[in-house]
């Protein structure tokens, strides 16, 4: 009885320290970001409740942020949704194709994407400059698809590859085209992997610092993490409550995201356990 | 419809070379006919059902359905399953797959209704032939659910009925029943033929189970390695087999083979079984005369022998080695001289080691020539 009790306790340490531990730098940042206190850093007295910051990021002009946020998403949606297309129709004829070198090919397509992204980074500004398209979207939307279709394409080459392929037969039979079959069967079917993928990838380009960095110029084109990062106050300082305020809503696309696609995703993490 | 193959070969090529899965099948079906190809696996009896189907283009020969040439090799021409506008140019073929293939993302409904819907036929004469197809397979009570939801038996109506929900020129099976356990597949045997036997429509079926042949098929061509051995129906397959792979694969338990060298006598033929030797017929004579070398295989199926007979002229002593019930009969294996032999006799009383009279019914004994 006392050994079971004992057993449950240490089970809900565990639980609180992971939650503690992954929450704790979120929980912190919203505080700062609803402090009025300019010193939060550094002194934890007169914590002051207020939405100035938020009040300040949305509204100042001279932040861009709402410029900042409308970048990345179409930025990150429009990469999402070309990357899952790309994939989908890559992982569909590696699977389903007599391609001498498959495997040969997934692994280049691997090895490629293992590059550290600044080792292209000097060639990339200087081909984006050639081309001029230095603070564009598709400055950023090309190399983004290009570094999230390996992993995206390895994804969906293993969902492919569990769905029968009498399904694309039976399709055919059917009066079905390629094209068809992969709109009709193929992509309802691996749709846990597809919404997998493209949230993967709204995420990655989301996320994405260094070509933001390196390619975008102004509110133009510039993406929130280095609009965020760059945030600056008059004198040069570091104005944390609206950095804050802006990492806080910064979050809210990706979450909403997750929830909507929640279903869809945990149906795919949890598909190989469930027998049929 | 009518269904003709010529010289219909189709070579697969891999990195250790080619595989010749079906090679120069002459064939045809009438129209209406439930045709069974049967053979072992890796017999090209699936091949042959893709080829049918459209699935894969034929290396050489052609396809023809009734006057229409479907497939060939030399004269570039191949139909697709089913094109979108349905009669002209296409095949218009129908199949049920081992696994079934149902949509699993669909309800039983709209799988039974895909193949209407990509030829955009309008929702009101979907409803309804689909109503109609689902109350002749009883499944009108599971059009809500999704394949997932179904057992094996539902699984594979549902999969006959989204093949017939068409009406196709040609229906095509393969190997329908054998994810399904002993008895319901017997169940559904019988009512595959009925369907069969309402639709009209011309059948292929293929299988590796020579019960499911016999009882379904009008006619079965029987199939190794991409070549046809035998066409015929079920009992000229088992009357009259023309070598001895046919002979084995036909029936069940299946024919007792043993070479043997026939030798001539005074006007007849013998062969030696275990210490004696057996007076063939005259009425074989014909047939000994054509084989090429004294020596062949003799074939006799368990029950043409006869254990304990009563006045018989030549009879065999044998040992029991062991018996086999198997309900109304009892299999027994024999041993004689060096050979042995399965035997179905009715259920008596055998011991296993007994020593017995044997009789074997000559006028049933199949000579097949040695091949190599």
């Amino acid at each position: 009885m006392i050994e079971e009790r004992f057993k449950s306790i240490l089970i809900w340490i565990g639980y609180v320290f992971m939650v503690v531990f992954c929450l704790m730098p979120f929980l912190y940042m919203m505080l700062i970001s609803v402090s009025s206190s300019p010193d939060f850093l550094t002194k934890l007295d007169n914590i002051e409740f207020t939405f100035k910051n938020y009040y300040s990021v949305l509204t100042s002009k001279s932040l861009h942020f709402i410029d900042y946020l409308r970048n990345s998403i179409i930025v990150s949606g429009v990469s999402a949704f070309f990357c899952v297309i790309i994939a989908g129709l890559g992982a569909y004829s590696i699977t389903r194709l007599a391609l001498p070198g498959k495997m040969l090919i997934l692994f280049f397509v691997l090895a490629v994407s293992m590059f550290p992204q600044i080792s292209l980074i000097g060639y990339l500004f200087k081909f984006m400059s050639t081309l001029g398209w230095i603070n564009t979207y598709h400055a950023l939307i090309f190399p983004y698809i290009a570094w999230i279709l390996p992993l995206s394409l390895w994804i969906l080459v293993s969902y492919f590859a569990q769905i029968p392929k009498d399904l694309d037969k039976a399709a055919l039979i059917d009066g079905c085209t390629r094209w068809q079959i992969l709109r009709k069967v193929i992509f309802p079917v691996a749709a846990p992997g597809i919404f997998s993928v493209s949230l993967l990838a709204f995420i990655f380009a989301f996320n994405e610092f260094m070509f933001a960095l390196m390619l975008t110029i102004d509110y133009h084109s510039r993406t929130i993490p280095v609009g965020i990062a760059l945030f600056q106050g008059l004198h040069g300082e570091i104005p944390w409550g609206n950095i804050m305020a802006g990492a806080t809503i910064a979050v809210i696309p990706v979450v909403l995201l997750t929830i909507i696609f929640q279903r869809n995703i945990m149906q795919g993490l949890t598909r190989g356990a469930i027998k049929g | 419809m009518k269904l003709r193959l010529v010289e219909l070969t189709k070579k697969f090529f891999s990195k250790h070379g080619s595989i010749l899965a079906v090679n120069n099948v002459n064939l045809e079906v009438n129209s209406g006919e439930f045709f069974v190809l049967l053979g072992p696996s890796g017999c090209g009896k699936t091949t042959m059902l893709n080829l049918i189907a459209g699935l894969e283009k034929p290396t050489r020969g052609e396809i023809w359905f009734d006057e229409t040439l479907v497939a060939s090799a030399s004269k570039k021409v191949f139909l697709p399953p089913k094109a979108r506008n349905v009669p002209p140019k296409a095949r218009n073929v129908a199949m049920v797959f081992q696994s079934y293939a149902l949509y699993p993302h669909l309800t039983v409904f709209e799988n039974i209704a895909f193949p209407l819907r990509i030829s955009r036929t309008k929702e009101h004469l979907i409803k309804e032939s689909v109503q109609k197809v689902a109350s002749m397979l009883a499944i009108l009570d599971l059009l809500n659910r999704k394949p997932g939801e179904l057992s094996g038996g539902q699984r594979q109506r549902v999969a006959i009925a989204r093949a017939i929900v068409r009406k196709p020129n040609i229906f095509l099976l393969d190997e329908p029943l054998s994810n399904l356990d002993a008895q319901l597949r017997a169940s559904t045997r019988g009512e595959l033929k009925n369907l069969q036997r309402n639709l009209g429509v011309t059948t292929l079926y293929v299988t590796h189970d020579q019960v499911e042949a016999m009882s379904l098929g009008d006619r079965i061509a029987v199939l190794k390695d991409g070549r046809i051995v035998q066409i015929g129906t079920p009992d000229e397959l088992y009357e009259n087999p023309v070598n001895p792979f046919v002979a084995t694969f036909i029936g069940s338990p299946p024919m007792n083979l043993f070479k043997v060298s026939i030798n001539y006598d005074k006007g007849s033929f013998f062969i030696p079984i275990g210490n004696m030797k057996i007076k063939l017929p005259n009425d074989k004579a014909g047939k000994i005369k054509s084989l090429k070398s004294k020596y062949c295989i003799i074939g006799i199926r368990p029950e043409h022998i006869y254990i304990n007979p009563s006045g018989a002229k030549q009879k065999l002593k044998g040992k029991i080695t062991s018996v086999e019930p198997l309900g109304k009969d009892l299999l027994l294996h024999i041993l004689i001289g060096e050979n042995k032999f399965a035997a179905l006799t009715p259920k008596m009383q055998f011991k296993e080691y007994e020593i017995v009279d044997v009789e074997f019914n000559l006028e049933k004994i199949h000579i097949f020539e040695i091949q190599d």
